[in-house]
């Protein structure tokens, strides 16, 4: 019950953030032969250094490194986040805010598993548009004479998963202190933009934990290498903001 | 059904609920009153798991509502004061909601109950008025089949055939051997349905007596029209007994007098007949006025 409402509370923003993932890398996969062509001038024309060194991936390793960009840097990295943030405030805060949660805690059911649940129905519809959405890349590749393995996309697929998995849950615990959704969700969006912006200044972009989704990390997949230790960093921080929310959301008196 | 031992609940360094006792037996309808920020919700909200207390005990047919808290919640059917509800949800998909964890919940009583409210049962929550959402939270609290049924402002936002509606559940409820706690500031509501009323002010539980006790405690007051004036020397004296002119004329006889009494009506009633009254009307004060009575007006440190 509370896994279904929670599915159906977030459908329209599930729709919404499939829609903009499906666009992106449609519109992405079409644009790549002209961009493949003339990658040198691009690199002339773009003023941001880490948006130079993206370019000049993609010159070296080609159609992954597009799609690491595309996908995973941008589509997870800022459309993911940005509906990560927006779902993950909800999960408490949603209801103290509109003063449904007397209602809810009244009946008799574990916080924990409202906690569970709610979380559970974010994650998915957080991460299957992501894989989806990455597979549109593997079909869709062939059609501009590009190949992409689906175990190599499914597995950069589940790597970028956990860095929006850790952000939603770090929105999550930051929900279960919080009674107004609209700060939450301010207060989350907020440091991820700084992390961005601090992405895109040199000599502070180390750190940014965009580069946890940059290509660094996600270019060696093609050659099998997953990096394990920035993997278990975000699970481990996605587990540490669990546990902290499930932790304050058992102690809340509402 | 409900007992609660010495219970405290504090908000940072404020002290909301300041080591109450209480006991709703089964079959009983047990009315909770006091002024605004005198702990009620506060109070019903530690019963049904909303909010925790610091200290005491609370238990709901012996079971300890921190020791097993899934146990005593189902044994409790809360509709809080707010009318607040998943504005997406259809009325039926509320109504099942709300009763979804509850073992013995009755979906068929529960739909039963939004026919008799008038309650269009597909109808989204957020085009619900404010009386309709208050009918549907009643709804699913009596469909839980819960031996407790804590009530939060029931008769809020509710027109006075409802009220008189929702007063008939609420007997049938305790007819069935269920404990009803209700917290209201409709007291005419309280005097009418509960057994016995709960008096909370400050955070303290000041009593809990039987609702005629209290109110023959207080004494009664009586308005009376004669169908001619009489003088203050005419009417029936005794040392229980007094008598203010409603509207008296300038030799101070009046056809319109109040009678302030302690005791029993009954012996009373007898002395009026001789007066020839055309019109005898109860003017006592309500539950509120007769514990401001019994224990004074709420103090600035009470407030505070």
């Amino acid at each position: 019950m509370i896994f279904r409402h929670w599915l159906r509370e977030n459908a329209l923003l599930a729709v919404g953030y499939t829609i903009l993932l499906t666009i992106n890398m449609i519109a992405s996969v079409r644009y790549w032969p002209d961009l493949r062509d003339n990658i040198p001038m691009a690199v002339k024309l773009i003023p941001f250094e880490p948006l130079q060194d993206f370019f000049r991936a993609m010159e070296k390793y080609g159609f992954w490194a597009y799609v690491c960009f595309q996908q995973f840097w941008k589509g997870a990295g800022v459309f993911g986040i940005a509906a990560a943030g927006l779902m993950g405030t909800g999960i408490v805060a949603r209801d103290a805010d509109n003063r449904t949660a007397e209602l809810l805690l009244s009946r008799p059911i574990p916080r924990a598993e409202v906690f569970f649940w709610r979380w559970l129905a974010g994650a998915l519809l957080l991460v299957v548009p992501l894989f989806a959405t990455t597979l549109i890349a593997v079909q869709m590749a062939p059609s501009v004479g590009e190949s992409l393995p689906v175990g190599l996309a499914l597995r950069a697929s589940a790597y970028t998963s956990l860095f929006v998995l850790a952000a939603y849950t770090l929105t999550a615990a930051i929900s279960a202190h919080s009674s107004h959704q609209l700060r939450a969700g301010i207060l989350v969006m907020g440091f991820m933009l700084l992390q961005f912006a601090l992405y895109m200044i040199k000599g502070l972009w180390d750190y940014s934990l965009y580069n946890l989704v940059d290509l660094d990390p996600l270019i060696p997949f093609v050659d099998g290498v997953v990096p394990w230790s920035n993997a278990a960093i975000m699970a481990g921080a996605t587990l540490a903001f669990y546990g902290f929310a499930w932790w304050s959301f058992e102690r809340r008196d509402f | 059904m409900l007992r609660a031992e010495g219970v405290v609940k504090r908000y940072a360094a404020r002290e909301v609920l300041r080591g109450v006792s209480l006991e709703a037996r089964p079959g009983e309808l047990l009315g909770f009153v006091g002024p605004n920020g005198s702990g009620k919700t506060t109070f019903l909200k530690c019963v049904a798991g909303v909010a925790r207390h610091d200290k005491g005990r609370i238990s709901v047919g012996g079971t300890d509502v921190e020791v097993k808290p899934l146990d005593a919640r189902r044994k409790i059917a809360y509709a809080p004061s707010d009318t607040a509800m998943y504005d997406s949800l259809s009325a039926d998909a509320m109504l099942r909601f709300m009763i979804a964890y509850h073992r013995d919940a009755d979906l068929d009583r529960g739909r039963a109950l939004l026919e008799r409210f008038h309650l269009p049962a597909g109808r989204r929550v957020r085009a619900l008025s404010h009386g309709m959402k208050r009918k549907l939270l009643l709804a699913g609290a009596l469909a839980c089949n819960a031996p407790l049924l804590l009530l939060d402002e029931p008769m809020e936002g509710l027109d006075p055939e409802a009220r008189r509606d929702v007063e008939g559940l609420l007997r049938e409820q305790a007819a069935r051997g269920n404990s009803v706690l209700f917290s209201s500031h409709d007291l005419a509501s309280v005097e009418r349905v509960c057994d016995r009323v709960a008096f909370l002010r400050a955070g303290r539980l000041l009593e809990c007596a039987p609702v005629d006790d209290v109110l023959d405690r207080a004494g009664r007051s009586l308005l009376l029209r004669l169908r001619s004036p009489v003088a203050e020397e005419a009417l029936p004296r005794g040392d229980d007994l007094r008598w203010t002119a409603v509207q008296s004329g300038a030799d101070g006889r009046s056809a319109r007098w109040r009678l302030e009494f302690r005791g029993d009506l009954s012996a009373v009633l007898p002395r009026l007949a001789r007066l020839d009254p055309v019109g005898l009307r109860d003017a006592s004060g309500g539950l509120e006025e007769v514990f401001a009575a019994l224990y004074g007006p709420e103090t600035e440190e009470e407030r505070a």
